[in-house]
């Protein structure tokens, strides 16, 4: 390369060299010099970049999708060689360390307390629920009487009345029963 | 967390068990290496697993126990390529035309770290990447994805350098001619600089 300024050719034959950055300090000069001027090779920079960038995006690392410690590690253990006799020493300190852990794990206080909280939480919601079917219950009983209740009252009132026969009798009933509740047909007593 | 220097001077003391933190710490990224060059699953996770024995029997010849993942990479980037050799397997990927022009969504930023690759585009590069000669597909491959050096790859694949570059170039041309077809405007930089 001349100590002259780059040619659009000279430049693209250093281009894939210059997006690896392997460029010498004096052809980068150069090369930066080029592209100030030149804007057609500024833009095939950038979409050189640009598939670089791409290519390493589709094939790089995503999720987590295989685990081969397990296999990896027994094949390691399983193997007839020389290690054997070492292996097994570590393998018998770590099953003792295992069980040490374990062991103690039935004495931890908190998980000993959350399992009870388990019990208590599963009894206090049958309890909870017996009270609100019980109340459930109990309540729609004591509507209903009053509902009976309002029922004879309005027929009476009607009885009493019928003589009189007032004009409005059925809107005086049907607001009466709107106001005790949904659903109440009032007793029709023209007939 | 303890650094591989560490884990490492423990297994060659003999605690073995602490290598199994190795291979949690590298299998996912192993396991793309191998399924780059592989491209088949199951494959690749024979490779990974490959791998970590290989790594393991030869760790008292690691010298620079803190380069442990290069090291690992490289002996599962020439497990997958003996591997893939040995079955020869031809996948005919074939090139659909589409009109769809997905370089239109690239945002037209001058900052190439902004770009976001969505899903289609990337069903697309690989597309384009997978349907490259296998010879031309293993470099563009070792060099943008696993970031090896022109040097590395001439070594691992056995070639010259002046073929690592031709090869590089020439995939990197095709790869940009697919995509440019598929809607870059700038004719100018499809063109070869020969
Ligand atoms: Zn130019």
């Amino acid at each position: 390369m001349s100590n002259k300024v780059l040619s659009c050719g000279d430049f693209l034959k250093l281009l894939n060299d210059y997006v690896d950055l392997n460029v010498s300090e004096k052809e980068s000069l150069l090369i930066g010099e080029h592209l100030d001027a030149c804007d057609s090779c500024k833009l095939r920079v950038t979409n050189a970049i640009k598939v670089k960038k791409m290519i390493k995006s589709t094939y790089g690392v995503g999720a987590s999708i295989i685990d081969v410690r397990s296999k990896v590690m027994s094949k390691i253990r399983n193997r007839d060689n020389v290690s054997v006799r070492s292996d097994k020493n570590v393998d018998l300190s770590s099953k003792i360390m295992s069980k040490i852990t374990e062991k103690r794990k039935p004495f931890n206080a908190v998980k000993f307390s959350l399992s009870m909280m388990e019990n208590y939480k599963v009894l206090s919601i049958a309890v909870a629920t017996l009270f609100i079917i019980t109340a459930t219950i109990v309540y729609s009983q004591a509507e209903s009487k009053k509902l009976m209740a309002a029922r004879s009252k309005i027929e009476s009132y009607a009885l009493e009345h019928s003589s009189t026969a007032p004009t409005d009798y059925r809107a005086s009933t049907n607001s009466i029963a709107d106001s005790i509740g949904n659903g109440i047909t009032p007793v029709n007593f023209s007939e | 967390m303890k650094t591989d220097e560490k884990i490492i001077e423990r297994v060659l003391a003999g605690d073995i068990s602490k290598f199994e933190m190795l291979i949690e710490k590298y299998q996912t990224q192993i396991f793309y290496v191998a399924m780059n060059i592989s491209r088949n699953k199951d494959t690749a996770e024979d490779i990974v697993q490959d791998a970590f024995i290989k790594a393991f029997d030869k760790l008292q010849t690691l010298n620079e126990r803190a380069h442990f993942f290069p090291w690992l990479k490289r002996i599962t980037i020439n497990l997958a390529l003996n591997n893939y050799d040995k079955n020869k397997r031809i996948v005919d990927v074939e090139v659909e035309d589409s009109e769809v022009s997905f370089f239109d969504r690239l945002p037209d930023d001058s900052d190439p770290e902004s770009i976001m690759i969505n899903d289609e585009l990337k069903r697309y590069v690989r597309l384009y990447v997978d349907a490259l000669p296998e010879r031309l597909r293993r470099v563009i491959i070792m060099r943008e994805v696993e970031d090896l050096s022109y040097e590395e790859i001439s070594e691992i694949l056995n070639i010259p350098l002046g073929t690592v570059r031709s090869r590089l170039f020439n995939a990197r041309q095709v790869v940009k001619d697919r995509l440019i077809k598929q809607g870059l405007t700038d004719s100018l930089v499809s063109r070869t600089a020969n």
